[in-house]
Protein backbone atom coordinates (compact mmCIF):
# COMPACT_ATOMS: atom_id res chain seq x y z
CA UNK A 1 0.00 0.00 0.00
CA UNK A 2 0.99 3.71 -0.86
CA UNK A 3 2.84 5.91 1.45
CA UNK A 4 0.83 8.38 3.57
CA UNK A 5 0.93 12.12 4.44
CA UNK A 6 0.01 12.86 8.30
CA UNK A 7 -0.59 15.78 10.61
CA UNK A 8 2.65 16.65 11.35
CA UNK A 9 2.68 18.27 8.12
CA UNK A 10 -0.09 20.20 9.32
CA UNK A 11 1.76 24.24 9.54
CA UNK A 12 4.80 22.09 7.94
CA UNK A 13 4.53 22.10 4.39
CA UNK A 14 8.00 21.60 3.57
CA UNK A 15 7.95 20.22 0.65
CA UNK A 16 11.24 18.64 0.43
CA UNK A 17 9.54 15.58 -0.21
CA UNK A 18 8.20 16.78 -3.54
CA UNK A 19 11.69 17.56 -4.50
CA UNK A 20 12.86 14.04 -3.80
CA UNK A 21 9.67 12.14 -5.21
CA UNK A 22 10.62 10.39 -8.48
CA UNK A 23 7.19 10.33 -10.03
CA UNK A 24 5.50 13.79 -8.85
CA UNK A 25 3.04 12.06 -7.06
CA UNK A 26 3.10 14.55 -4.06
CA UNK A 27 0.97 17.58 -4.66
CA UNK A 28 0.07 20.61 -3.95
CA UNK A 29 3.61 21.69 -5.47
CA UNK A 30 4.86 25.16 -4.81
CA UNK A 31 4.60 25.86 -8.39
CA UNK A 32 0.77 25.39 -8.43
CA UNK A 33 -1.91 27.71 -6.90
CA UNK A 34 -3.34 25.56 -4.51
CA UNK A 35 -0.16 25.39 -2.72
CA UNK A 36 -0.84 28.59 -0.51
CA UNK A 37 -4.40 27.79 0.28
CA UNK A 38 -3.93 24.34 1.36
CA UNK A 39 -3.34 22.96 4.83
CA UNK A 40 -1.02 20.37 4.25
CA UNK A 41 0.50 17.99 1.21
CA UNK A 42 -0.69 15.05 -0.16
CA UNK A 43 0.87 11.05 -1.87
CA UNK A 44 -1.32 10.10 -4.30
CA UNK A 45 -2.11 6.67 -3.87
CA UNK A 46 -2.37 5.14 -7.28
CA UNK A 47 0.85 7.22 -8.35
CA UNK A 48 2.97 6.56 -5.70
CA UNK A 49 5.57 3.77 -6.62
CA UNK A 50 6.44 2.90 -2.70
CA UNK A 51 10.10 3.85 -3.32
CA UNK A 52 10.20 5.60 0.13
CA UNK A 53 12.40 8.76 -1.00
CA UNK A 54 10.25 11.43 1.45
CA UNK A 55 10.50 9.63 4.49
CA UNK A 56 14.22 10.75 5.22
CA UNK A 57 13.18 14.24 3.28
CA UNK A 58 10.30 14.99 5.75
CA UNK A 59 11.92 17.47 8.30
CA UNK A 60 8.95 16.43 10.94
CA UNK A 61 8.49 12.91 10.12
CA UNK A 62 4.87 13.13 8.79
CA UNK A 63 5.08 10.37 6.54
CA UNK A 64 4.14 6.46 6.70
CA UNK A 65 5.26 3.93 4.45
CA UNK A 66 1.34 1.91 4.55
CA UNK A 67 -2.22 2.70 5.65
CA UNK A 68 -1.50 -0.41 7.94
CA UNK A 69 1.19 1.44 10.06
CA UNK A 70 -0.53 4.54 10.17
CA UNK A 71 -2.02 5.05 13.43
CA UNK A 72 -5.58 5.31 14.13
CA UNK A 73 -5.61 8.63 15.05
CA UNK A 74 -4.31 9.44 11.61
CA UNK A 75 -6.35 6.94 9.53
CA UNK A 76 -8.80 10.38 8.65
CA UNK A 77 -6.16 11.66 7.24
CA UNK A 78 -5.46 8.84 4.30
CA UNK A 79 -8.95 9.41 2.63
CA UNK A 80 -7.58 12.82 2.43
CA UNK A 81 -4.04 11.66 0.35
CA UNK A 82 -6.74 10.14 -1.57
CA UNK A 83 -9.29 12.29 -2.56
CA UNK A 84 -7.38 14.75 -3.02
CA UNK A 85 -6.07 14.05 -6.92
CA UNK A 86 -9.42 11.89 -7.64
CA UNK A 87 -10.03 14.42 -10.39
CA UNK A 88 -13.45 15.58 -8.94
CA UNK A 89 -14.46 18.87 -9.14
CA UNK A 90 -14.76 19.21 -5.47
CA UNK A 91 -12.04 17.06 -4.78
CA UNK A 92 -9.84 19.60 -3.43
CA UNK A 93 -12.27 21.23 -1.17
CA UNK A 94 -13.33 17.65 -0.08
CA UNK A 95 -9.65 16.96 1.32
CA UNK A 96 -9.66 20.34 2.89
CA UNK A 97 -12.67 19.47 4.76
CA UNK A 98 -11.42 16.32 6.24
CA UNK A 99 -8.59 18.07 7.47
CA UNK A 100 -10.20 20.35 9.18
CA UNK A 101 -12.55 17.98 10.76
CA UNK A 102 -8.98 16.22 11.89
CA UNK A 103 -7.58 19.75 13.72
CA UNK A 104 -11.18 19.89 15.35
CA UNK A 105 -11.07 16.70 16.36
CA UNK A 106 -7.21 16.88 18.32
CA UNK A 107 -7.02 19.80 19.59
CA UNK A 108 -4.37 18.04 21.88
CA UNK A 109 -2.21 16.95 19.53
CA UNK A 110 -2.81 20.26 17.16
CA UNK A 111 -1.46 21.77 20.40
CA UNK A 112 2.18 19.89 19.94
CA UNK A 113 4.58 21.37 17.94
CA UNK A 114 4.50 19.75 14.04
CA UNK A 115 8.22 18.45 15.06
CA UNK A 116 7.10 16.54 17.61
CA UNK A 117 3.84 14.97 16.88
CA UNK A 118 5.04 12.25 15.25
CA UNK A 119 6.31 10.82 18.58
CA UNK A 120 3.20 12.03 19.95
CA UNK A 121 0.97 9.50 17.91
CA UNK A 122 1.97 6.69 19.15
CA UNK A 123 1.02 7.72 22.71
CA UNK A 124 -2.62 8.83 21.62
CA UNK B 1 -5.55 -23.33 -17.81
CA UNK B 2 -8.74 -21.72 -19.22
CA UNK B 3 -10.75 -21.53 -15.64
CA UNK B 4 -13.08 -19.04 -14.47
CA UNK B 5 -10.63 -16.94 -12.51
CA UNK B 6 -11.46 -13.70 -10.63
CA UNK B 7 -9.14 -10.55 -11.59
CA UNK B 8 -6.44 -9.87 -9.27
CA UNK B 9 -5.95 -6.37 -8.32
CA UNK B 10 -2.04 -4.84 -7.87
CA UNK B 11 -2.02 -5.95 -4.10
CA UNK B 12 -2.66 -9.46 -5.41
CA UNK B 13 0.77 -9.25 -7.11
CA UNK B 14 2.99 -7.80 -4.16
CA UNK B 15 4.83 -10.58 -1.95
CA UNK B 16 5.51 -10.73 1.67
CA UNK B 17 8.52 -8.88 1.62
CA UNK B 18 8.32 -5.61 0.46
CA UNK B 19 11.06 -4.25 -1.54
CA UNK B 20 14.23 -3.09 0.13
CA UNK B 21 15.90 -1.51 -2.71
CA UNK B 22 17.93 2.28 -1.44
CA UNK B 23 14.50 4.84 -0.94
CA UNK B 24 13.68 6.79 -4.41
CA UNK B 25 15.53 3.94 -6.51
CA UNK B 26 14.03 3.66 -9.78
CA UNK B 27 13.46 0.01 -9.87
CA UNK B 28 10.21 0.30 -7.32
CA UNK B 29 8.87 2.35 -10.59
CA UNK B 30 9.87 -0.57 -12.28
CA UNK B 31 8.31 -3.22 -9.97
CA UNK B 32 5.06 -0.86 -9.32
CA UNK B 33 4.04 -0.59 -13.01
CA UNK B 34 4.64 -4.54 -13.85
CA UNK B 35 2.48 -4.91 -10.45
CA UNK B 36 -0.74 -2.79 -12.49
CA UNK B 37 0.31 -4.73 -15.72
CA UNK B 38 -0.18 -8.39 -14.80
CA UNK B 39 -3.50 -7.22 -12.66
CA UNK B 40 -4.75 -5.18 -16.20
CA UNK B 41 -3.65 -8.20 -18.51
CA UNK B 42 -5.79 -10.03 -16.00
CA UNK B 43 -2.75 -12.47 -15.36
CA UNK B 44 -2.94 -15.02 -12.56
CA UNK B 45 0.14 -15.89 -9.87
CA UNK B 46 0.35 -19.23 -11.10
CA UNK B 47 0.23 -18.31 -14.83
CA UNK B 48 3.47 -15.77 -14.56
CA UNK B 49 7.38 -16.84 -13.86
CA UNK B 50 9.78 -14.29 -13.21
CA UNK B 51 13.21 -14.69 -13.38
CA UNK B 52 16.12 -13.09 -13.24
CA UNK B 53 20.42 -12.71 -12.71
CA UNK B 54 21.93 -11.36 -9.76
CA UNK B 55 21.98 -7.61 -9.15
CA UNK B 56 19.88 -5.48 -7.15
CA UNK B 57 17.14 -5.15 -9.43
CA UNK B 58 17.78 -9.16 -9.84
CA UNK B 59 16.20 -8.80 -6.29
CA UNK B 60 12.39 -8.20 -7.75
CA UNK B 61 10.91 -11.50 -8.23
CA UNK B 62 11.47 -11.91 -4.53
CA UNK B 63 8.97 -8.76 -4.15
CA UNK B 64 6.24 -10.86 -6.67
CA UNK B 65 4.21 -13.12 -5.87
CA UNK B 66 4.09 -15.61 -8.84
CA UNK B 67 6.47 -18.23 -9.71
CA UNK B 68 10.33 -16.53 -9.72
CA UNK B 69 13.55 -17.71 -9.80
CA UNK B 70 16.46 -15.78 -9.06
CA UNK B 71 19.36 -17.40 -11.58
CA UNK B 72 22.99 -16.83 -11.36
CA UNK B 73 24.69 -13.71 -12.97
CA UNK B 74 23.57 -13.13 -16.22
CA UNK B 75 21.96 -16.51 -16.73
CA UNK B 76 18.37 -15.21 -16.59
CA UNK B 77 17.64 -15.93 -19.55
CA UNK B 78 19.08 -19.43 -20.66
CA UNK B 79 16.76 -20.58 -17.46
CA UNK B 80 13.76 -18.40 -18.75
CA UNK B 81 14.26 -20.05 -22.45
CA UNK B 82 14.19 -24.08 -20.77
CA UNK B 83 11.28 -22.75 -18.56
CA UNK B 84 9.39 -21.49 -22.02
CA UNK B 85 10.24 -24.34 -23.59
CA UNK B 86 9.39 -26.65 -20.75
CA UNK B 87 5.54 -25.27 -20.60
CA UNK B 88 5.06 -22.48 -23.05
CA UNK B 89 1.78 -21.60 -21.54
CA UNK B 90 3.59 -19.85 -18.43
CA UNK B 91 3.87 -15.93 -19.17
CA UNK B 92 7.70 -15.30 -18.55
CA UNK B 93 8.97 -12.59 -17.60
CA UNK B 94 12.59 -11.84 -17.18
CA UNK B 95 14.25 -9.41 -15.21
CA UNK B 96 17.75 -7.80 -14.53
CA UNK B 97 20.19 -5.23 -14.85
CA UNK B 98 22.31 -3.54 -17.66
CA UNK B 99 25.26 -5.10 -15.93
CA UNK B 100 23.53 -8.48 -15.75
CA UNK B 101 22.17 -8.70 -19.23
CA UNK B 102 23.89 -6.58 -21.34
CA UNK B 103 27.57 -7.40 -19.19
CA UNK B 104 27.99 -10.42 -18.06
CA UNK B 105 24.87 -12.16 -19.77
CA UNK B 106 25.25 -10.52 -23.35
CA UNK B 107 26.03 -13.40 -25.54
CA UNK B 108 22.97 -15.23 -23.92
CA UNK B 109 21.14 -11.59 -24.67
CA UNK B 110 22.00 -11.98 -28.61
CA UNK B 111 21.11 -15.58 -29.04
CA UNK B 112 17.43 -15.34 -26.97
CA UNK B 113 16.52 -12.54 -29.62
CA UNK B 114 17.91 -14.43 -32.53
CA UNK B 115 15.47 -17.54 -31.29
CA UNK B 116 12.83 -15.28 -30.73
CA UNK B 117 11.88 -17.22 -27.64
CA UNK B 118 8.60 -15.52 -26.80
CA UNK B 119 9.59 -13.62 -22.85
CA UNK B 120 9.42 -10.29 -22.17
CA UNK B 121 12.85 -9.20 -20.72
CA UNK B 122 12.89 -5.91 -18.56
CA UNK B 123 16.10 -4.51 -17.46
CA UNK B 124 16.59 -2.11 -15.11
CA UNK B 125 19.38 0.11 -16.81
CA UNK B 126 20.99 2.44 -14.52
CA UNK B 127 24.53 2.40 -16.47
CA UNK B 128 26.44 1.22 -13.45
CA UNK B 129 27.12 -2.07 -11.43
CA UNK B 130 25.24 -0.65 -8.29
CA UNK B 131 25.01 -3.78 -5.88
CA UNK B 132 28.96 -3.82 -5.76
CA UNK B 133 28.70 -0.05 -4.79
CA UNK B 134 29.41 1.56 -8.31
CA UNK B 135 31.78 0.24 -11.33
CA UNK B 136 31.38 1.27 -15.07
CA UNK B 137 29.12 -1.01 -16.60
CA UNK B 138 27.91 -1.58 -20.35
CA UNK B 139 26.12 1.08 -20.56
CA UNK B 140 28.16 3.65 -18.58
CA UNK B 141 28.70 6.63 -20.77
CA UNK B 142 32.35 7.19 -22.63
CA UNK B 143 34.43 9.31 -20.20
CA UNK B 144 32.18 8.63 -16.69
CA UNK B 145 34.27 8.53 -13.77
CA UNK B 146 33.52 5.41 -11.75
CA UNK B 147 35.15 3.50 -8.99
CA UNK B 148 36.81 1.64 -11.50
CA UNK B 149 37.76 4.21 -14.07
CA UNK B 150 38.83 7.25 -12.30
CA UNK B 151 39.90 9.01 -15.01
CA UNK B 152 37.00 8.41 -17.08
CA UNK B 153 35.35 5.42 -18.72
CA UNK B 154 37.68 4.68 -21.69
CA UNK B 155 35.04 2.09 -23.61
CA UNK B 156 32.61 3.05 -26.19
CA UNK B 157 29.09 2.52 -23.96
CA UNK B 158 27.25 -0.08 -25.17
CA UNK B 159 23.92 0.59 -27.21
CA UNK B 160 21.09 -2.06 -26.13
CA UNK B 161 18.39 -1.14 -28.64
CA UNK B 162 20.77 -1.05 -31.37
CA UNK B 163 21.87 -4.45 -30.68
CA UNK B 164 17.99 -5.93 -30.58
CA UNK B 165 17.15 -4.58 -33.29
CA UNK B 166 20.22 -5.89 -35.01
CA UNK B 167 19.65 -9.36 -33.44
CA UNK B 168 15.91 -9.72 -34.73
CA UNK B 169 14.11 -8.72 -31.70
CA UNK B 170 11.15 -7.96 -32.78
CA UNK B 171 9.88 -5.67 -30.22
CA UNK B 172 12.01 -2.94 -28.75
CA UNK B 173 10.84 -0.43 -26.36
CA UNK B 174 13.05 2.08 -24.06
CA UNK B 175 10.81 3.43 -20.94
CA UNK B 176 11.89 5.65 -17.69
CA UNK B 177 10.90 4.88 -14.45
CA UNK B 178 10.36 8.06 -13.55
CA UNK B 179 7.39 7.78 -15.82
CA UNK B 180 5.43 4.66 -14.58
CA UNK B 181 2.00 4.74 -16.83
CA UNK B 182 3.88 5.12 -19.76
CA UNK B 183 6.19 1.96 -18.93
CA UNK B 184 3.04 0.39 -17.76
CA UNK B 185 1.84 0.32 -21.55
CA UNK B 186 4.96 -0.51 -22.91
CA UNK B 187 4.64 -3.59 -20.81
CA UNK B 188 1.83 -4.26 -21.57
CA UNK B 189 2.45 -4.58 -25.06
CA UNK B 190 5.42 -6.26 -24.22
CA UNK B 191 4.05 -9.05 -22.44
CA UNK B 192 1.09 -9.96 -24.99
CA UNK B 193 3.71 -9.51 -27.78
CA UNK B 194 4.11 -13.38 -29.50
CA UNK B 195 8.32 -13.20 -29.44
CA UNK B 196 10.97 -11.81 -28.18
CA UNK B 197 10.02 -8.08 -26.54
CA UNK B 198 12.70 -6.33 -25.06
CA UNK B 199 11.65 -3.25 -22.41
CA UNK B 200 14.97 -1.38 -21.50
CA UNK B 201 14.36 1.29 -18.88
CA UNK B 202 16.37 3.85 -17.22
CA UNK B 203 16.01 3.20 -13.75
CA UNK B 204 18.37 5.76 -11.61
CA UNK B 205 20.47 4.42 -8.91
CA UNK B 206 20.44 7.07 -6.67
CA UNK B 207 23.09 5.96 -4.19
CA UNK B 208 25.69 4.95 -6.66
CA UNK B 209 25.19 6.95 -9.91
CA UNK B 210 25.25 10.56 -9.59
CA UNK B 211 25.48 11.22 -13.41
CA UNK B 212 22.55 9.80 -14.40
CA UNK B 213 20.06 11.17 -11.64
CA UNK B 214 16.20 11.47 -12.29
CA UNK B 215 16.95 15.32 -13.46
CA UNK B 216 19.63 14.25 -16.14
CA UNK B 217 17.06 11.94 -17.60
CA UNK B 218 14.31 14.32 -16.76
CA UNK B 219 15.92 16.60 -18.99
CA UNK B 220 16.44 14.56 -22.10
CA UNK B 221 13.63 12.17 -22.83
CA UNK B 222 11.02 12.72 -24.83
CA UNK B 223 8.02 10.35 -26.26
CA UNK B 224 8.45 8.70 -29.32
CA UNK B 225 3.89 8.76 -29.18
CA UNK B 226 4.61 12.97 -29.20
CA UNK B 227 6.57 12.61 -32.71
CA UNK B 228 5.54 11.08 -36.40
CA UNK B 229 8.00 7.94 -35.57
CA UNK B 230 6.39 5.01 -37.27
CA UNK B 231 7.37 1.83 -35.08
CA UNK B 232 7.20 -0.68 -37.88
CA UNK B 233 9.96 1.46 -39.87
CA UNK B 234 12.99 -0.83 -39.17
CA UNK B 235 15.02 1.88 -40.61
CA UNK B 236 14.19 4.53 -39.03
CA UNK B 237 13.74 2.29 -35.66
CA UNK B 238 17.57 2.38 -36.26
CA UNK B 239 17.96 5.42 -36.71
CA UNK B 240 16.03 6.63 -33.53
CA UNK B 241 17.93 3.42 -31.44
CA UNK B 242 21.04 5.52 -32.34
CA UNK B 243 19.73 8.60 -30.93
CA UNK B 244 21.63 9.73 -27.63
CA UNK B 245 22.74 12.72 -25.96
CA UNK B 246 21.30 16.28 -25.26
CA UNK B 247 17.61 14.53 -26.29
CA UNK B 248 17.21 10.78 -25.77
CA UNK B 249 13.77 8.90 -27.05
CA UNK B 250 11.50 6.61 -24.76
CA UNK B 251 8.40 4.75 -26.13
CA UNK B 252 8.52 2.23 -28.93
CA UNK B 253 11.11 2.33 -30.95
CA UNK B 254 10.29 -1.14 -33.51
CA UNK B 255 7.67 -3.21 -33.40
CA UNK B 256 7.70 -6.13 -36.17
CA UNK B 257 4.53 -5.42 -38.05
CA UNK B 258 4.52 -9.05 -39.45
CA UNK B 259 6.40 -10.97 -36.52
CA UNK B 260 7.98 -14.28 -37.20
CA UNK B 261 7.50 -17.35 -35.26
CA UNK B 262 8.61 -18.06 -31.71
CA UNK B 263 10.67 -21.00 -30.94
CA UNK B 264 7.98 -22.68 -29.48
CA UNK B 265 5.68 -22.43 -32.30
CA UNK B 266 7.89 -23.91 -34.74
CA UNK B 267 9.88 -26.36 -32.65
CA UNK B 268 7.88 -30.13 -34.19
CA UNK B 269 8.42 -31.41 -30.37
CA UNK B 270 6.08 -28.60 -29.21
CA UNK B 271 3.52 -28.88 -31.68
CA UNK B 272 1.47 -31.23 -29.34
CA UNK B 273 1.43 -28.87 -26.47
CA UNK B 274 3.33 -27.89 -23.43
CA UNK B 275 5.92 -30.59 -23.03
CA UNK B 276 5.40 -30.40 -19.34
CA UNK B 277 1.40 -31.45 -20.74
CA UNK B 278 2.87 -34.46 -22.82
CA UNK B 279 3.63 -37.87 -22.01
CA UNK B 280 6.72 -38.70 -21.40
CA UNK B 281 7.14 -40.97 -24.86
CA UNK B 282 9.97 -43.28 -23.82
CA UNK B 283 9.54 -46.69 -23.21
CA UNK B 284 11.20 -48.96 -20.41
CA UNK B 285 13.28 -50.81 -23.12
CA UNK B 286 14.36 -47.52 -24.74
CA UNK B 287 15.26 -46.46 -21.59
CA UNK B 288 16.92 -49.27 -20.24
CA UNK B 289 19.05 -48.88 -24.01
CA UNK B 290 20.03 -44.97 -23.25
CA UNK B 291 21.29 -45.92 -19.55
CA UNK B 292 23.07 -48.39 -20.87
CA UNK B 293 24.72 -46.40 -22.95
CA UNK B 294 26.62 -44.36 -20.67
CA UNK B 295 27.00 -47.18 -18.16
Amino acid sequence: MPFIITDPCIGTKDAACIDVCPVDCIHPRKDEPEFEPTTMLYIHPDECIDCGACVPACPVAAIYDSVEVTPSNQKDLIEANTVYRSGDPGAIAKAEAIVQAHIAAQPALMAIPPAERQAAHASQ
Amino acid sequence: MATATALLEIKDFKADVPADWCPGCGDFGVLNSLFHACAELGRQPHEVLVVSGIGCSSNLPGFFRSYGVHSLHGRALPFATGAKLANHGMTVIVTGGDGDGYGIGLNHFIQAMRRNIDLTYIVMDNETYGLTTGQVSPTSETGMVTKTTPHGNLEQMLNPMALALASGCGYVARGFSGQPKHLLKLYTEAIQYPGFALVDVFSPCVTFNKHNTYEWFRKRVYRLEDTPHDPTDFHAAMDTALTWGEKIPIGLIYRDGNPRSSLHIQDPGLQAGPLVHQPVAVSREQRRKLVGEFM
